[in-house]
């Protein structure tokens, strides 16, 4: 569904991708975790088109129906219409949007464009009370101004109450846990299965073992300076989580 | 033929019209004077224009409207080129009365069309205890609209008024506001504007007594090769008085704006509290603005603050609202009204707030 092939990225002339491989197939939940400063938010921002990076080698295919679509070649508001979601490690505030006008807008949007009927305010506004109870907000957050004035937590759950209502094809959360307490963690990790199916799939990005609880991974990458220098399976994490990433970093040195 | 050629050909009967004539004859403003230092008046002197019907004004009130007499409103009339160019072609020059402790709504709508301008001067006495709300909206398409609203406001009288302006191209409007308050009178402003080839402002608040206050706030949405030119002053003429002035715009294209906002405190003014805020969006690198504001402050014991700030869209935002699959367009456009949305919900009547969110989110409108 996603593929990624030999990825390089820089930012003000800073190479921080530097040649990244990654195949996620429908159904998949990989989680990638690494040191700070690997570039995990980069490649998030990448995929879903961010214009600070730029892309100077590689490509990412994203299959859609069985067509093979070049994301690099699109606008972000294109990959999102196609199904490429990105829950922000630092969610966006934006100041007298309120997240109906923005969930509503694109709800639509991202229907029209993939041909699917479009939903009355009133019957969406129903449709979205449902979702914001799976996250536990108060469906009054819907008409206050786009994070603004969020506390961290809130914010989280924000980003995945839009996951739930715009249903992407692939969804990617950046440090989504970071910052919770134990039960705002649940609530997330509970929004999260329930959007999980075996048409889509997740990218986590995380740096604890303590959502993997609650989310488990089919693949667990290692992310570390722009490369993924290790991948294997859920263990690979309960060992990270005891030893850290040293053992690792030192075999490439 | 321009129209002030017209205008020398009209008959004057009063002394006063013919000092009036006199002063026109003399020509526009120019650049050197410092009122308008930052814009040009040549395009309008060279406009094409012809004297408009006096239906070109609409108000919708439940209350007397009268007629004035030339004679006895000279006092309305400040040396000012287009306040003589009232005083010489008045078109409306009428006056409503808001009687004591009544709350009363008004409905005005000025709509000037190609070719025609359009001069008129609307005097409405607020009577102690009174309250109004004011809608004024105008719509120039290819022509020029002169107006004058004065808000007379006895002791303890309220004002709201939401001033819009859609201006489509090569129009023009100098639109004046002049406010006088007595003891705690309070007049809140909110001025929309988006469009125009120049529109220019003139609006000026005078607290009078103790208590009064006054509160302009305005949003301004250009484009193009447009300008907006807003001369915003207010006066403390006595102790414990308020003003607020806060201006937002936004620019796009080769657009230009100027905020000209006056502060001015009287030496026997003391306690009193004054604020003046602008802030600009610039979408495009071709864009000016100018701003300069003007404090004269002459008592000691006062709050005089100002600030003015210009700023570009956040890149974030527009990523954050795209990366959910909202359009480049339609992304800056809710930006663009969250913008001015700041501006609106000071609106405290329901009525007049749903105007302004109607006027705020038509803003592809003009074209
Ligand atoms: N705007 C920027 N300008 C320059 N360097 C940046 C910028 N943003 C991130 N970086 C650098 O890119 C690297 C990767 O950052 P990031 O992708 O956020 O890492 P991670 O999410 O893995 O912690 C870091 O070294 C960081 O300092
Ligand atoms: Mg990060």
């Amino acid at each position: 569904m996603l593929e990624i092939k030999n990825l390089k990225a820089q930012i003000e002339d800073n190479q921080i991708l530097k040649g990244l491989n990654l195949k996620v197939k429908q159904g998949e939940v990989h989680a990638i975790m690494g040191p700070n400063g690997s570039g995990k938010s980069t490649l998030a921002k990448v995929i879903s088109g961010h214009p600070d990076y730029q892309v100077t080698e590689g490509e990412v295919h994203f299959e859609v129906n069985m067509k093979q679509k070049n994301l690099l070649e699109m606008e972000p508001y294109e990959r999102a219409r196609e199904g490429v979601f990105l829950a922000m490690q630092y969610p966006i505030e934006v100041p007298g949007v309120s997240n109906f006008t923005l969930l509503y807008t694109a709800f639509n949007e991202i229907c029209k464009h993939q041909g699917v009927e479009e939903m009355s305010e009133s019957d969406f506004r129903k449709f979205v009370e449902k979702k914001c109870q799976i996250v536990g907000m108060n469906p009054s957050f819907l008409d206050r101004s786009v994070n603004e004035g969020f506390s961290g937590g809130e914010k989280k759950k924000n980003e995945i109450l839009q996951l739930l209502v715009l249903n992407p094809r692939v969804a990617l959360l950046d440090e989504t846990d970071s910052g919770l307490d134990i039960d705002a963690l649940r609530v997330v990790s509970e929004g999260v299965n329930k959007y999980k199916n075996s048409h889509n799939a997740v990218v986590l990005i995380t740096h604890y073992q303590r959502l993997l609880d609650y989310i488990e991974p089919d693949f667990v990458h290692v992310l570390y300076k722009g490369k993924i220098i290790k991948s294997g399976d859920k263990t690979l994490a309960l060992r990270l989580e005891k030893e850290g990433y040293d053992w690792l970093i030192k075999d490439i040195q | 033929m321009n129209f002030l050629s017209e205008l020398s050909q009209l008959h004057v009967a009063s002394a006063i019209q013919k000092s009036a004539a006199e002063y026109i004859r003399r020509g526009f403003p120019s650049k050197q004077t410092e009122e308008w230092r930052y814009t040009s008046l040549k395009p309008l002197s060279e406009a094409d224009l012809q004297s408009a019907v006096s239906s070109k004004l609409l108000l919708n009130t439940s209350l007397k409207i009268e007629d004035l007499k030339l004679e006895s409103s000279a006092k309305y009339f400040r040396q000012d080129f287009f306040d003589q160019l009232s005083l010489l072609n008045p078109h409306k020059l009428q006056r409503i009365e808001i009687p004591p402790s009544k709350t009363e709504y008004i409905g005005l709508e000025n709509i000037i069309e190609n070719g025609e301008y359009f001069n008129s001067v609307l005097v409405i006495d607020l009577m102690p205890h009174s309250k109004l709300t004011l809608n004024c909206s105008s719509q120039v398409s290819g022509g020029f609209a002169n107006t004058k609203i004065i808000l007379n406001m006895e002791a303890n009288s309220q004002c709201e008024v939401l001033a819009s302006y859609k201006m489509f191209s090569r129009s023009f409007a100098v639109s004046t506001f002049e406010s006088y308050q007595k003891k705690h009178a309070t007049l809140r402003f909110i001025s929309l504007a988006k469009g125009s080839d120049l529109l220019r402002q003139n609006i000026s608040c005078s607290l009078l007594e103790e208590g009064a206050s006054s509160e302009i706030n305005g949003f301004n949405l250009l484009k193009e090769s447009l300008s907006v030119d807003c001369n915003v002053h207010s006066n403390h003429l006595a102790p414990h008085t308020t003003s607020r002035q806060f201006f937002k715009t936004i620019l796009s294209e080769n657009s230009k704006s100027v905020f000209q906002g006056r502060i001015y405190i009287e030496k026997q003014s003391q306690k009193s509290d004054a604020e003046q805020l602008s802030r600009s969006l610039m979408l495009s690198k071709k864009c000016t603005v100018d701003t300069k504001p003007q404090l004269d402050v002459y008592a000691d014991d006062v709050k005089a603050n100002h600030g003015a700030a210009i700023g570009q869209l956040d890149a974030n935002e527009m990523f954050y609202l795209q990366s959910r699959g909202l359009s480049k367009e339609q992304s800056l456009n809710l930006l663009i009204s969250a913008y001015g949305l700041e501006i609106v919900d000071k609106l405290q009547s329901t009525d007049l707030r749903k105007i302004a969110k109607s006027y705020l989110s038509g803003q592809g409108d003009l074209s």
